[in-house]
This record gives structure tokens, C-alpha cells and sequence, in this order.
């Protein structure tokens, strides 16, 4: 049995002596790359230290306090944007379960036209399909994914698919990693009843019964190499609520593997001068945007009551787009509806009679991330001109759904088509061309792709196995492998490749357990 | 709260009415309470919100200088509203993401408020209640 760490229970506070640990294997980050690999290797037998840089919550800390859980849960208190026309809103999540303590929760597998993309445009030809659907396999088993139950799926979901199913578009109730989910609405905020499989409930705590040992609030600065290999880890305690510093801490490890996310992982690369004999660490950069369609019915949605996300039309994935519903709390969507005064308090006074449907691309644009003075970090991304018209498309589509359903009014919160109260305003949305300028409210919930996977060292940043091309023993589990953006929720997939990392960091290992015995120098995880 | 939550808090509060618009049916707005806790967001994150959320209230109040000849507080609310409506129809980007912007954090911290809640049928602490009795535990 390993120990979940914290600042409390390690008495931080107190301390000022550098904690030095060692251990088989290091991992940086607790989400979705992360925990599923320390449970797979801790599963195996060896010794596991993870460092999170986020605090860590219990279940019962979750209390619908949306605001407060975004300043808490996520990165930069939910405030991470991509600069670009328009500015589009990124966030990520800092906390011990990584972002996935506070996704929605949609559980979807890779596209196989996409692992097909990969396979032959970037040279991936090793992974295969059928090894893959056995990763899912176990991650859908472990995390009890099962389609949304319509009983506690809501309003909103419930009038998206009739509207839907009038066009004739194909779609349906999303598969989500929860049990026994009461459709609280808050999946982003912390589920407060447990019943979302995040891998702060799931992966890690089962992780640590297994032997592996997670410190929250560690945050990771340096990679420690040793002729072009790791060899482990150096950073501090940073407390996530005071941001009080803490002792230092240095990992000794066989293998590190980098799970910092899209954001943390090319940033700690780029700060370290590692791996970047391509020159791509921190490029290519993908987030899936997203903008909002609002439609505002005659009877009452109340959309609290019900599944954050449940319901989708997949209809349109050949063409890159996906429609999927969202419900938010109050100040959540207060937060989101671009309008100003009066236009925002009226919106807001029909909270109860309306729905959300998010419009989200699989898109061709790129970014990057560049590391900015202290810890901070710009992002670039600017939207191209392909993926604008797609956008526009699919606000169309999902308007067209919205009036189907019933709806009297749409809001698009696109400048010049703000709202649609009938199907000439949407034929003269169709009609015109729209620039990048016209989102008022974009947003992106899927990083992805800063060190991508590729056959060429030349052109990408680790190998199909994780491994960095440059340095030995360094691996990288998170989103920031992926050569494009997938199109689809992305946890899973991240998921099946940290289960499929696992296998090749468990291979390393044991090679390099056989060169140590034969040089006679051994590891094994202690505090001391 | 800090020196510069202090200062955020002091030189939005006048914007707090304006941004939120007409309210009816809802409890009162606690000017000071939503200043402060906008303050207490836009200082929490990274600096670079900070430098732009202040420094587009501050272009707001100088909008207001050059359009209505008047500093913003001396404006009625309706002459307030009419301004910051005006600007967010505007044709251009960054005039229609000001007050936009600006409204962001005030916006929402009140309707974070347990009481406006309410109103819109969101009663976070039966929801809470109801939480504890259907805590999912799981023995894999
Ligand atoms: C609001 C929201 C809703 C979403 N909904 C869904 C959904 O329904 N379905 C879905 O499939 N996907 C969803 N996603 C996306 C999905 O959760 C993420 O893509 C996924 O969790 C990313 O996994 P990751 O391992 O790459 O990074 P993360 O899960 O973000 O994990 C990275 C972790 O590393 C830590 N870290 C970073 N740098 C350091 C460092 N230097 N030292 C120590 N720790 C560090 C971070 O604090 C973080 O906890 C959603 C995302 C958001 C923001
Ligand atoms: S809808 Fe509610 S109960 Fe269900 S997973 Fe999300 S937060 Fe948890």
C-alpha cells in the first residue's frame, strides 16, 4: 500500500529539509496520461512516485460551489486563454485526477478514421487497431462507462436529440465514466456524489493501493539526465490554496514519464532544453474549439437538472464536426453568454427555459505554447479561415436542431447574428460569409498535440511508444502526443495510449533492472 | 485582500449596476460584495488577466470621458447601460469585447450568489443535501 500525500498529512509547513525519494519509475501529472500509467506499473510490481501540482480533494469537498471550484481545480483559476482573433479560452485542470477531476465526463473512443490518419499520414503504422480496442476495453470496464441514462439526462438533452431525430440526424445519449450518476449538472466543478470516474476516484486511489506513492501540490521544474538518459526529477511544494512554498524535492528514478498535460509537459521541456532537437516542442498545438448555441424554449428545461453533457449528433464527423450538449450552473453560464447589460440579465432571468448545445470542430488550424517570465506561459492560437466556415456550419446545424426542437429563439453569440427568432434569420446566417471576428465566445477543453508522436526525430518530438526521440528513458503519457486533434472527447483515448506507454516503460524497466544488476546499482522508493 | 484586489474592487464597483443590467425579481445587488470577489477572481489568476481586465475597466471609464463628455460615475445608470450597450453592438472587435470582457467576473460572482440562485430555480443547498444521501462508493 502506497500513500496519497499532502501538504497536511507531510506536515509542510513545518518542514524546510528537501525531501529526497527514489523509485522506479517518476511520473509528473495525475490526470488522464498519468494515473492510469502508475496504476498499470505499481499493478506490476514496481515502485511508483507521482507528483502532482495541484491540491488534492476528497468528494466531500464538492459542493456546488462552481466559482470557488474553478479557482481551486483549474489552472490559472479557469483564466488560460489562447491569444488569437478571437481570444479563445482554454482551460485545464491542477489538481490530483488532472483535468479529468473536473470533465464532463463523455467517454468516447478515437475515430478509426482518425487512428487510421495517424497509422499511414504520420507514420504511426505500429499502433494497431486491435491492440488498441483492448486498452479501451479495460479502461471502459475499470471506469464503468455506459451510455448516459436518458432517466437523469435532462431537458436539455432530451429536446437536442427530438430535435435531432426530426432532421433525421444520427445520434444518441453519450457513453460517460460514471455509476450511479444522479445528473447533478457539475461534472466541471467536482462531482460531488462521487459517481463520475475521474482518476482522482478511480485510477490513483487504486494506484496507491497498489504501492504507488502520490504527492499533491509538487510542482516539477527540472528533468535530471545522465549521458542522454533520466535519471529523475527536482522541484518544491507548493501549497495549491495559500501558495506557500515548501521544501524542495528530488526524485531518483529509472524512468520518468512526463504527464504534464499539453500545456505542462512541452513547457517543462522547453524550460529544461530537452528533447527538442526538432524544434516542435510546444508547436502544433490543438484545442478542438467550441462555441455555444443557445436556445431558448417556451416551457421549462430547467437545465441543472440533468447530465453535464449527455447527448450528441455524430452525423457530421466526416466533415470534423461534432454537436454536443452542455448544461450549466448560474454563474457558470453567466460567465459564458457574451452580452452586456440588459441583453445579459434577460438571458439570464430565462436561465429555466433554457438549453445549451456546443458545436465543437476537429480542427485543421495549429498553435503553440511559449514558456513566459515566471512559471507563466503564453499560448498562440489563431483560427484559420477553413475552420471558421465549419464553424459557421455547425452553428447552423445546431440552430436548425434548436428550432426543430421547439425552441422560439436561438442565441449564436456570432456579431451581426446574435440571435434567431425564426428560420429567415438562420437563412440569412446561412447566406453570409463570416470572418473569425464574429465569435464573441470561443472556447477549446481539449489541448492536444505540443510533443507530437511520429516515425521521423526530425519532425516529431517522442517515438510511437512515448519515448522522446533525444533522450533515453524519458517518456511522455499525456495529450501532447497527439499528431492532429481527434475530433471526439479525448480522455479515453489518452487513457488507452498511457496503458499502451505502460507496457513499454514496464519493458524498460525490467532491461534496465538487468543493467543494473549487472553494474551493481539499485533503486527502490524511500523517503528520506 | 491585497493591495491590488483592493484597488481592482475600488475602480470596478461603479461598473457593477450598469454591467448587470435590469434585474427584476432578483434580491438587491451587493455592489461591494461583487467587487470584491471579481477582485479576488481576476487577482487569482495570471498577471496578464490582471493587466487586461484592469486596464479595460480603465478604458471603459475613459470611453465614457470621450463619448458622454461625463466620467462614467457621473452618469445615470440608464446613461451608463445605453454606453456599454452601444459598445458591445459596436462594429469593431475590440470596442464589442470590452464591456463584454470587463463584465466577465462581475457577472459571474453574482449570480454565484446562493439568493439569485435561487430565483432561477438553483438551490444549491438541497442540491448539496441531496448529494450526501446518494454518495457512490466503489470497491473494484
Ligand atoms: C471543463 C472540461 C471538460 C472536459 N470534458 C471532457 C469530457 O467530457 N470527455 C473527455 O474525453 N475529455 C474532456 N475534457 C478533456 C480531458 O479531461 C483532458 O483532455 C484530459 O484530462 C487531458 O489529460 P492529460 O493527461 O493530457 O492532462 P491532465 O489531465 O490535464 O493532467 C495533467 C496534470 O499534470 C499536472 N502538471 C502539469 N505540469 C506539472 C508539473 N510541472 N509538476 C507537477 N504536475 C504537473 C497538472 O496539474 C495536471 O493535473 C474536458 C476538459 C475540460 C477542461
Ligand atoms: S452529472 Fe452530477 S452525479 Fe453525474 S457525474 Fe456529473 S456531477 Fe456527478
Amino acid at each position: 500500500m502506497g500513500t496519497l500525500h499532502t501538504w497536511e498529512n507531510l506536515e509542510l509547513t513545518r518542514r524546510s529539509k528537501p525531501l529526497e525519494l527514489s523509485a522506479d519509475v517518476v511520473i509528473i501529472g495525475s490526470g488522464a496520461g498519468g494515473a492510469p500509467m502508475a496504476h498499470e506499473l505499481a499493478s506490476e510490481g514496481h515502485s511508483v512516485v507521482v507528483l502532482e501540482q495541484g491540491g488534492y480533494f476528497p468528494t466531500e469537498s464538492f459542493q456546488f460551489d462552481c466559482t470557488e471550484s474553478v479557482r481551486q481545480l483549474y489552472l490559472n483559476s479557469g483564466l488560460t486563454f489562447a491569444i488569437g482573433v478571437p481570444t479563445v479560452l482554454c482551460p485545464v485542470g491542477k489538481t490530483v485526477g488532472g483535468t479529468t477531476t473536473i470533465n464532463q465526463g463523455t467517454a468516447l473512443r478515437i475515430p478509426r478514421q482518425v487512428l487510421q490518419e495517424w497509422r499511414v499520414g504520420d507514420g504511426l503504422k505500429e499502433i494497431d487497431p486491435e491492440e488498441m480496442s483492448l486498452y479501451y476495453t479495460a479502461i471502459e470496464e475499470f471506469l464503468f462507462v455506459k451510455k448516459a441514462d436518458p432517466e437523469v439526462a435532462g431537458n436539455n438533452a432530451r429536446k437536442f436529440l427530438e430535435g435531432a431525430g426530426r432532421l433525421g440526424l444520427q445520434g444518441g445519449y453519450l457513453p460517460r465514466n460514471a455509476k450511479d450518476c444522479e445528473g447533478y449538472g457539475v461534472c466541471s466543478f467536482g462531482c460531488p456524489s462521487g459517481a463520475k470516474q475521474s482518476m482522482n476516484v478511480s485510477y490513483i486511489p487504486e494506484a496507491v493501493k497498489k504501492g504507488a506513492d502520490v504527492y499533491a501540490d509538487c510542482k516539477v521544474t527540472r528533468i535530471l539526465t545522465e549521458n542522454g538518459r533520466a535519471v529523475g526529477v527536482e522541484g518544491f511544494f507548493k501549497k495549491h490554496d495559500t501558495r506557500q512554498k515548501g521544501p524542495a524535492v528530488r526524485v531518483s528514478a529509472k524512468v520518468v514519464v512526463l504527464a504534464g498535460g499539453t500545456i505542462g509537459t512541452p513547457l517543462l521541456l522547453l524550460r529544461n532544453k530537452l528533447a527538442n532537437s526538432s524544434g516542435e516542442v510546444g508547436w502544433n498545438y490543438r484545442l478542438h474549439p467550441v462555441t455555444q448555441v443557445i436556445p431558448i424554449f417556451d416551457e421549462r428545461i430547467d437545465p441543472h437538472k440533468g447530465i453535464s453533457q449527455s447527448a450528441w449528433v455524430d452525423e457530421f464527423l466526416a466533415e470534423r464536426i461534432s454537436l454536443e450538449t452542455t448544461v450549466l450552473p448560474p454563474d457558470m453560464l453567466a460567465m459564458a453568454i457574451p452580452a452586456a447589460c440588459d441583453n445579459h440579465s434577460e438571458v439570464m432571468s430565462l436561465y429555466p427555459y433554457t438549453g445549451l448545445i456546443g458545436c465543437m470542430l476537429r480542427e485543421t488550424s495549429k498553435g503553440r505554447i511559449v514558456p513566459g517570465p515566471r512559471h507563466g506561459f503564453y499560448v498562440f492560437y489563431q483560427i484559420n479561415w477553413e475552420d471558421v466556415r465549419r464553424m459557421k456550419l455547425a452553428n447552423v446545424i445546431a440552430s436548425e436542431i434548436a428550432f426543430a426542437a421547439g425552441a422560439k429563439r436561438v442565441l449564436t453569440f456570432m456579431a451581426g447574428h446574435n440571435e434567431l427568432r425564426s428560420l429567415q434569420d438562420l437563412k440569412r446566417l446561412k447566406s453570409e460569409k463570416v470572418s473569425s471576428r464574429q465569435f464573441m465566445a470561443m472556447s477549446g477543453w481539449h489541448p492536444m498535440g505540443t510533443c507530437r508522436m511520429g516515425d521521423d526525430p526530425e519532425t516529431s518530438v517522442v517515438r510511437h511508444t512515448g519515448e522522446t526521440w533525444d533522450v533515453e528513458n524519458l517518456f511522455i503519457s499525456d495529450a501532447s502526443v497527439f499528431p492532429t486533434s481527434i475530433g471526439v472527447n479525448p480522455q479515453l483515448t489518452i487513457m488507452a495510449f498511457s496503458l499502451r506507454c505502460a507496457g513499454f516503460v514496464d519493458e524498460k524497466l525490467v532491461g534496465e533492472t538487468d543493467r543494473q544488476e549487472q553494474t551493481g546499482t539499485g533503486i527502490s522508493t524511500a523517503i528520506a | 485582500m491585497t493591495t491590488r484586489e483592493k484597488l481592482y474592487a475600488r475602480t470596478i464597483a461603479p461598473l457593477v449596476p450598469s454591467t448587470l443590467g435590469t434585474l427584476d425579481g432578483f434580491p438587491e445587488i451587493e455592489v461591494r460584495r461583487v467587487a470584491e470577489e471579481s477582485a479576488r477572481y481576476v487577482c487569482g489568476g495570471p498577471p496578464e488577466v490582471f493587466i487586461v481586465s484592469y486596464g479595460g475597466v480603465l478604458l471603459l471609464k475613459l470611453l465614457a470621458l470621450l463619448t458622454c463628455r461625463k466620467p462614467f460615475k457621473s452618469l445615470t445608470l440608464d446613461e451608463q447601460k445605453a454606453m456599454l450597450q452601444k459598445s458591445s453592438e459596436s462594429r469593431f472587435m475590440a470596442l464589442r469585447m470590452l464591456p463584454i470582457l470587463v463584465g466577465l467576473p462581475i457577472k459571474t460572482m453574482f449570480y454565484n450568489q446562493d439568493d439569485v440562485c435561487r430565483v432561477l430555480g438553483y438551490d444549491r443547498e438541497s442540491l448539496i443535501e441531496d448529494a450526501r444521501q446518494h454518495q457512490v462508493s466503489i470497491d473494484r
